[in-house]
């Protein structure tokens, strides 16, 4: 009889010590959401790359549809179509999301009225903006605690900081090229003073390098990942003084900045060739030395970062990285964190 | 000469016809004057023969030379039109505004000649408005503006002119003023006119022949003191009238008091000296 | 020369003394002396002496083809809002009136969005014309277009497009989001030789027409009817305004976004000066329309480090003075 009583008792703590709580996240919007953990059903309209790492497909309810062009995700899940998608291109639907009754709806938070009007629709929305490697590493954090997935995430972040750790530690060494590059680069400099040369000496001297997105001389400043990774592969970014994620500048702003290296956004509209081939760019250092860089058109809110990060500073610091192998470093992470080959063609 | 033959015209298939078999003749030179009460068709007429709308059937010619199927080019080069209503739009000066009416005679990507200029400017003479020649025609009296208009269809150098209602928006002295104005004129250029008003007095002052329409048909047309008789502006108008003459120009006055009949024909023989019931013996219209 | 005329030659002649003096300012510090030296080498080389310096090719390359293209797209906008002011006999009008910015912005939206092959320009071009061909359709009724009508299917078509590029809006990624909102916002930034001899050129030509035409205005002006009376043929005549005015502003819109203003106020403030004959409102509009453009665009690249998106400067130094020239001249102003 006691046994009995006992057994129920244990139940009962049992069931409470795995029971539901509740997760209190402020997003991006400063609004504070109470989430139901375990979620049962996720609707990903961003951070879908994270959903073959997170390996949850039975609660992801639904995803975007560019979620399904995705060729990680073609990769790591091919029946990728049997996940209902809640709009294409030109429609998100927020009736079909309805339909599906998810727990939850991730999305981003650059479209805060197509928030409220979800959440007048009665859906719970999280939305996310990773402005920085940091960042992305919460959002990664939450997306695992409410999936139950808090393992595979910790282990896609340690592969990933894997690859970041190389990048600084590779950067920092000081080699013998580079203090020969320094010298060199002192005797370019038309003027010289004594403190000059004194402090090329003394210290690594950073490169100048910026980040272009949609337009050519739209150029990201000082808020967003992308100033974060110009200073990880020890670059200075000339627009780090502009407190924005990124702003048009005149032409003759970016001549006056004179970059020594340019990466261009992987999914802008023109190529390295014609910034390299256009008259007025022509006295700008990078386009002189032809060091103009498209990166490969991978989204930056995702286990990916630090292969672009590492693709950056392979091209901005070749002698540094000449015996890492791109291709070897991005088969290890996706097999660790997507659980897919690389396949080599997507980057150079 | 403008002859106009059996026009008839609706809006569309199911609307009752608003004119209905017109026909008259304009006689160079002279003054026609088509007559008649709000809503008789007369404005219809008008825009018909100015070509801005298409009557049904029927001819409307100027010398023989079937105006219908003109272009408005063409059209513009044969017949000036006064209209009754403008709202400037933009305040340009008087010259300028004259000068519009070469538009007909200015190719398609040029601007006014001197010649057209010298056109605008004696047109301008001619009307005695030069001394606002270069008055914005926003800034002047609507008898002043009305000139303006005229004036511009004399630069037009038309040998037909229409007047929509010249004087129904100015007050008694510009209507005077403007009608002498424009007998004087056609006389001079010998021109072929039709006007279009709704005051019978003037009317009968001022036209060498009158075209009385009622509910889209002529009524009559002939010299107005032949025509214009007591019953047919009752006919027309609804109004008891009597006709009387003063001065050798016949006046028409309606009767006022409405109450027994008695007293109107008291008030008429008051009224009437040299009636216009002896009309027949006595030849009194203008000349 | 009568004080009239002296007005007219500083109007017509204000774009070449504003563009000069542009020509001075910019964020790269080139000195009076290389400006005049980088100007003549091409006009008369300069011996060999003239290198290869970043001097010359900030100026040559970079500040001409920008001033140059701001008076261009200048030209375009307030002609075509002179010439759609008469044909609407409104002074109220602006060159985007029949949907044509609305028909960019979509273009422009579905080209970054979802298109990249496309390129903006041509996108945002063929939409502009497309919108006001729909507008004009929409308006036709027993084959002639009136103003009114043709007026409210403008404002559909606007709110129609306007809508769609809403949409597009909303479901983009936001980094493509930003490049749809900075390149509608206007810009010359990236203005070059090859633009200038591509659209410019095209801008020249479209507005040819309406120059030649312009007497016409003063008629058109006077209401359909009177026009008609006069001896224009009003359809033709209007279609042609429209037409040459929509392909110059469609030109002008795919390289530069909108800018709103101009077209509306320049025309307006031009005839409060010089009087509403088109004679002469239209060349001075053309003209004053370049000189407002390029002063606007050289204070949006030289105030700060980042660009100004220049509509924004147009707006801020135009309202208020049409505020002030409006309350001066009172009823006269509106062009009563």
């Amino acid at each position: 009889m006691y046994q009995v009583i006992l057994l129920f008792f244990i139940f009962i703590t049992a069931t409470a010590a795995h029971g539901e709580t509740v997760v209190k996240y402020t997003d991006r919007l400063n609004r504070t959401v109470e989430i139901n953990t375990p979620v049962q059903r996720v609707v990903f309209i961003q951070m879908y790359e994270l959903l073959p790492a997170l390996d949850a497909w039975e609660k992801v309810a639904g995803v975007a549809e560019y979620a399904r062009r995705n060729e990680v995700i073609r990769a790591a899940k091919p029946d990728i179509d049997t996940v209902p998608s809640v709009g294409n291109g030109w429609n998100i639907n927020v009736e079909a999301i309805m339909k599906l009754e998810p727990d939850l709806v991730i999305t981003w938070a650059a479209a805060p009225k197509s928030i409220s009007f979800m959440e007048e629709k009665g859906l719970k929305t999280v939305a996310v903006y990773p402005e920085s490697i940091s960042e992305l590493y919460e959002v990664m954090q939450l997306l695992g605690r409410l999936l139950s997935s808090e393992e595979n995430m910790e282990a896609a972040k340690a592969e990933m900081e894997k690859i970041f750790s190389l990048i600084r530690d590779r950067v920092s060494r000081r080699t013998n090229h580079d203090r020969a590059s320094i010298q060199a680069d002192s005797d370019r400099v038309s003027i010289q003073t004594d403190s000059d040369r004194a402090s090329t000496r003394a210290e690594e001297k950073k490169r100048k390098m910026l980040y272009l997105t949609g337009q050519p001389n739209n150029v990201s400043c000082a808020l967003g990942v992308n100033n974060d990774l110009l200073n990880l592969i020890g670059g200075v970014n000339p627009a780090g003084g502009i407190q924005e994620r990124s702003t048009l500048v005149s032409l003759e702003q970016i001549v006056i900045w004179n970059p020594e290296v340019i990466f261009i956004w992987g999914n802008a509209g023109y190529t390295a060739e014609d910034l390299i081939d256009n008259m007025q760019w022509r006295h700008i250092r990078a386009i002189r030395e032809k060091r103009v860089y498209k990166l490969p058109d991978w989204t930056t809110w995702g286990p990916r970062l630090p292969l672009i990060a590492l693709y950056m500073a392979k091209k901005a610091s070749p002698e540094k990285f000449s015996d890492i192998d791109f291709s070897e470093v991005a088969d290890r992470l996706y097999q660790k964190v997507f659980h897919i080959p690389y396949q080599s063609e997507e980057a150079p | 000469m403008i002859t106009i033959n059996n026009i008839h015209f609706s809006h569309s298939a199911t609307s009752p016809a608003v004119l209905q078999g017109i026909s008259l003749q304009a006689e160079q030179g002279h003054l026609t004057t088509i007559l008649g009460p709000n809503g008789c068709g007369k404005s219809t007429l008008f825009k018909c023969i100015a070509g801005l709308w298409k009557p049904d059937f029927g001819e409307i010619s100027f010398n023989d030379i079937n105006i219908l199927t003109l272009t408005h080019q063409q059209r513009a080069k044969l017949i000036a039109v006064v209209p009754q209503d403008h709202e400037p739009p933009f305040p340009y000066s008087v010259l300028d505004a004259v000068l519009m009416g070469r538009a007909a005679h200015v190719g398609m990507f040029a601007t006014p000649s001197r010649r057209d200029r010298q056109a605008a400017e004696s047109a301008i003479e001619e009307v005695g408005i030069s001394h606002l020649l270069h008055k914005s025609y926003t800034k002047i009296s609507g008898g002043e503006r009305q000139m303006v208009l005229v004036a511009r269809a004399l630069a037009q150098d038309a040998r037909a002119m229409l007047f929509d209602e010249p004087t129904s928006h100015l007050d008694f002295r510009n209507q005077v003023l403007v009608l002498r104005k424009i007998r004087q004129i056609i006389v001079r250029r010998s021109v072929t006119a039709i006007l279009t008003i709704h005051d019978p007095n003037a009317a009968m002052l001022f036209s060498d022949s009158v075209v009385v329409v009622k509910e889209g048909r002529v009524v009559v047309q002939g010299p107005p003191c032949e025509i214009i008789t007591e019953e047919l502006l009752h006919e027309v108008y609804g109004i008891e009238v009597v006709i009387g003459k003063i001065n050798g120009a016949m006046v028409i006055t309606p009767h006022i008091s409405s109450e027994s009949s008695d007293n109107g024909e008291e008030d008429a023989k008051i009224v009437n000296f040299d009636s216009h019931k002896n009309h027949r013996k006595r030849r009194l219209c203008l000349t | 020369m009568t004080r009239k005329t002296v007005i007219h030659a500083l109007v017509l002649t204000s774009p070449l003394f504003i563009a000069s003096a542009s020509l001075f300012i910019g964020a790269y510090g080139v000195s009076p002396l290389m400006v005049v030296r980088s100007l003549l080498y091409e006009l008369l080389p300069y011996g060999s002496a003239m290198a290869d310096l970043p001097e010359k090719s900030i100026i040559l390359d970079i500040r001409v083809p920008r001033v140059l293209l701001a008076a261009i797209v200048g030209v375009a906008l307030s002609g075509s809002g002179v010439t759609l002011q008469g044909v609407f006999r409104n002074p109220l009008v602006d060159p985007f009136i029949l949907g044509l910015s609305a028909g960019a912005a979509f273009g422009c939206a579905i080209s970054i969005g979802f298109f990249p092959a496309l390129p903006v320009q041509l996108s945002a071009f063929l939409f502009s014309i497309g919108s006001v061909l729909l507008a004009y359709n929409i308006a036709r009724s027993q084959g002639e277009v009136s103003r009114l009508p043709l007026i409210l299917s403008g404002v559909i078509i606007s709110a129609f497009f306007t809508a769609l590029t809403s949409i597009v809006k909303f479901l983009v990624d936001p980094h493509k989001l930003q490049n749809i909102v900075f390149w509608l916002m206007g810009s010359f930034s990236l203005a070059d030789w090859h633009t200038i001899s591509v659209s410019g050129v095209g801008i020249l030509i479209a507005l040819c027409p309406v120059y030649l035409m312009r007497w016409r205005l003063n008629v058109l002006s006077m209401g359909e009817d009177e026009a008609k009376l006069l001896g224009i043929n009003v359809m033709r005549d209007r279609l042609i305004f429209v037409v040459s005015s929509t392909i110059a502003v469609s030109l002008a819109v795919s390289v530069s976004g909108i800018i709103g203003w101009v077209g509306l106020m320049v025309p307006h403030l031009v005839r409060m000066i010089t009087g509403p004959d088109h004679r002469t409102l239209v060349p001075l509009s053309m003209a004053a329309g370049a000189a407002f453009m390029i002063f606007a665009d050289t204070v949006a690249r030289s105030i700060t480090t980042y660009e100004i998106p220049v509509g924004i400067i147009t707006a801020i130094s135009g309202a208020p003075f049409f505020i002030y020239l409006m309350k001066k001249g009172g009823k006269e102003s509106w062009g009563r």
